[in-house]
């Protein structure tokens, strides 16, 4: 048995007591909650009756028996699948172009981040007027141009990508990070790449790019659990409709829990959502030793 | 100098105490409200009847959100109950009030009564955390008889009564007489059949050159399956078989008649024409402009209508029926809201006191106050007298005003009672979404409705 010095027994106990309003919040609110909704994904539980233990049913029936599981589940794989890497790039291209030494930058980056600001549900209604058929600005800019209007989030066609489009407003979050990352580049290897007659493009490619793949890793790894966990717009904008064309993910799960009383089921998905975000993650972190670069790492 | 220094027994009793507040804090409900007297205890059996209601110092009520024009008139019945009792309201608005509802419960804390509605109150009945009100129905003397029939059904599970009605929804068609005189309709004869619905509204449609729609007629998916599976004769579930039926006889026939007007008018242009215009309650809204030509709804967009649109000519109208005839507005779906009691409330008695001077003493001047349905039968020339005198005798409403009541009086439909009430009633609006958008057949939709909406019955039913 590992004995301590009595000084040591005495800071360790000072420091948990120090750490004690935090490590109890952790364990009853996070670390409690997680191991009982593991618990409950098990059970036939409405929260207002005891939980009954039904095994594996609530993941068979998801996985056999639920058309709107995997229709929530391709909906939200959708939106991840344009919306993440667009938001990098966009956020990358924000932060190369906000990163140039002009007069008055500071103002651009301000007026960039300010949708992050902006409460999602006030987004959200303010989106709704945008996107609006007849009086939105989208499609007034649209006739403008002599193009035909477009039905944005009353059509099953084009609802995701009308949230797609909407989460690119935000990317100025994001961007605020890079700008931090490319300024910390440093200044000798533009140098020497000016020394070695590079372009404007290459040295882009070879040396802000490369350098900045830590923060694309930290973000792309951030989004990823966003957009596998995107529910607020979808609730307040669409609900779910046209025909389930936004029934998101959480979308689905909130209302299993809340609405038709089915907490078992719902912490089922919570589940398997967690494990598919963590599979990606884990994905990501294995590959980053082919493209993330460390500066002063041997690779 | 004094000794400033933490001891160590003093640290360590603020950090636990820090660490127990935030806990406790985080989990703690709003403190119950004190009573005056000694309240029922908190019990989750029916209580005895016909003891005599215990007062209390304050009542927590608990009301869905409708914006200021309703919750005002809410809180001025409470205001009036504490005048004539003495026990204070405290009043509760809230969007989400379901979810609301249910994490109280769960946690111990429910308010003393509650506002539920046609598709809650069975799901919150069937998970046994609503109070059986049958006792205190009947040590008040009061009958289920005494309510509009479809409006007190709609509160029984198992045989049991779990909520005392509150609001009907008398709904009828609104009518823009100008719009009818410019196609060449006689305003004096709005639709009576379905059919004539249909007809009337293919001349009222009008179109641009690209296709969209300037003005609108009936819309494709009106009046709601909910309500014209019952004008076709059909009905949602068999309570004695524990069966979904909505796949089956007039409820398909409803949704194939819903479908072929969404070839005429499709779905998605309608929705384009749609999005973003004003509702009812705002000024130029689509009716009061004249884009839409047909409303359903209850008398409460007389106080809008009168706000923004003086000048409009409309009309009421019964809802059309297949044939057209008064036997049939027995299928007129009447449905609303209701006030229940959870189980583990404070203050059982006292809260079916108010439930009861609200509700039923007082349901008329209620009803009037709320611009909502009266439930109470025999207080419905009192109601009627009371809308009256509100409208005005020169209201445009006024003279036409008794199509809501004799809707109201007609109609025997409401949803049904059953566990999973709010999925079904879900995926009965995914089938017409589906269906009238082409996606489905009405027959494929509904069957995928009933099977999903089965396969959950009897798994709440097994449990």
């Amino acid at each position: 048995m590992l004995r301590m010095r009595p000084s040591v027994r005495r800071d360790l106990r000072n420091g948990l007591l120090f750490i004690s309003p935090w490590l109890v919040g952790l364990i009853v609110f996070t670390i409690y909650p997680i191991l009982a909704s593991f618990y409950f994904s098990f059970t036939d539980y409405s929260v207002l009756k005891s939980p009954r233990w039904v095994g594996l049913e609530n993941y068979v029936h998801l996985f056999t028996n639920d058309a709107l599981f995997p229709k929530s589940l391709t909906n939200t794989l959708y939106y991840a699948a344009i919306a993440l890497p667009l938001g990098i790039v966009g956020s990358v291209a924000l932060a190369l172009l906000l990163n140039k030494k002009i007069t008055g930058m500071s103002i651009y980056r301000t007026i960039f981040y300010l949708p992050n600001i902006v409460p999602a549900v006030a987004m959200s209604v303010l989106w709704i007027w945008l996107l609006n058929p007849n009086y939105g600005l989208f499609n007034s800019i649209l006739k403008g141009l002599g193009l035909p209007g477009i039905p944005w989030l009353t059509s099953p066609t084009w609802s995701k990508p009308s949230l797609i489009l909407m989460g690119l407003w935000g990317i100025g979050g994001s961007m605020v990070i890079y700008l931090a990352g490319l300024q910390d580049i440093p200044d000798h290897l533009y140098e020497a790449a000016d020394l070695d007659g590079a372009n404007s493009w290459q040295k882009t490619r070879n040396v802000t790019l490369p350098m900045l793949t830590p923060t694309i890793f930290f973000n792309l790894i951030m989004s990823l659990v966003g957009v596998f966990s995107y529910f607020t717009q979808a609730f307040i904008m669409t609900n779910g409709g046209p025909i389930d064309s936004t029934l998101f993910y959480m979308l689905y799960l909130y209302r299993n829990a809340f609405i038709y009383f089915k907490m078992g089921y719902a912490s089922a998905m919570a589940w398997i959502l967690f494990v598919i975000v963590v599979s990606l993650t884990l994905v990501v972190f294995r590959s980053s030793g082919r493209w993330v670069y460390y500066g002063g790492s041997s690779n | 100098m004094t000794d400033r220094r933490l001891s160590r027994r003093t640290f360590m009793g603020a950090a636990l105490a820090t660490s127990a507040s935030a806990v406790l804090a985080a989990c703690g409900g709003s403190p119950a409200p004190a009573a005056t007297s000694a309240p029922a205890a908190a019990t989750t059996e029916a209580p005895a009847a016909t003891q005599a209601p215990t007062s209390a110092a304050s009542l927590e009520v608990w009301n869905n959100n409708w914006g200021e024009t309703y919750n005002e008139p809410m809180k001025a019945i409470g205001d009036q109950y504490t005048a004539d009792t003495g026990t204070q309201i405290t009043w509760s608005f809230n969007d989400q009030w379901q979810e609301k509802l249910l994490t109280a419960i769960a946690g111990g804390i429910p308010p003393d009564c509650c506002y539920t509605n046609w598709v809650g109150l069975p799901t919150l009945a069937f998970q046994g955390v609503l109070l059986p009100l049958d006792d205190y129905f009947a040590g008040s003397d009061i009958k289920g008889s005494d309510f509009i029939k479809a409006m007190v059904d709609a509160c029984v599970w198992e045989g049991k009564t779990y909520g005392i009605p509150g609001g009907a929804d008398f709904l009828v068609i609104h009518y823009n007489k100008q719009v009818y005189a410019d196609v060449g309709l006689d305003p004096e004869q709005p639709p009576v059949t379905l059919a004539d619905w249909v007809a009337h509204s293919e001349q009222i449609y009008k179109f641009d050159s690209a296709g969209n729609i300037e003005r609108m007629g009936m819309g494709p998916t009106d009046p709601g399956l909910i309500y014209a599976a019952f004008l076709f004769d059909g009905g949602f579930y068999d309570a004695n078989e524990k069966k979904i039926t909505c796949n089956q006889g007039g409820a398909v026939q409803a949704l194939e008649w819903m479908v072929e007007n969404s070839q005429r008018w499709p779905v998605e242009k309608v929705a384009a024409f749609t999005a973003g215009m004003p509702g009812y309650s705002q000024p130029n809204s689509g009716f009061a402009t004249g884009k839409v030509t047909y409303m359903y709804n209850g008398y409460w967009t007389a106080e809008a209508l009168d706000k923004y649109s003086p000048d409009l000519d409309y009309g009421l109208a019964f809802l059309p029926t297949l044939n057209g005839t008064p036997e049939e507005r027995k299928n007129y779906v009447i449905q609303g809201w209701d006030y229940s009691i959870p189980k583990g409330a404070k203050q059982p008695d006292a809260a079916w006191d108010f439930l009861k001077y609200g509700f039923y003493d007082n349901a008329a001047a209620l009803g009037v106050a709320t611009i909502n349905g009266n439930c109470v039968l025999d207080q419905m020339d009192e109601y009627v007298k009371g809308v009256q005198d509100w409208l005005g005798p020169d209201n445009r409403m006024t003279p036409q005003f008794h199509i809501f009541t004799e809707t109201g009086a007609a109609g025997e439909e409401y949803w049904p009672v059953m566990p999973v009430a709010s999925r079904y009633y879900d995926e009965v609006n995914r089938a017409q979404d589906f269906a009238t958008r082409g996606e489905m057949t009405a027959q494929e939709a509904l069957d995928e409705a009933a099977r999903v909406t089965q396969e959950e019955l009897d798994a709440a039913l097994k449990g």
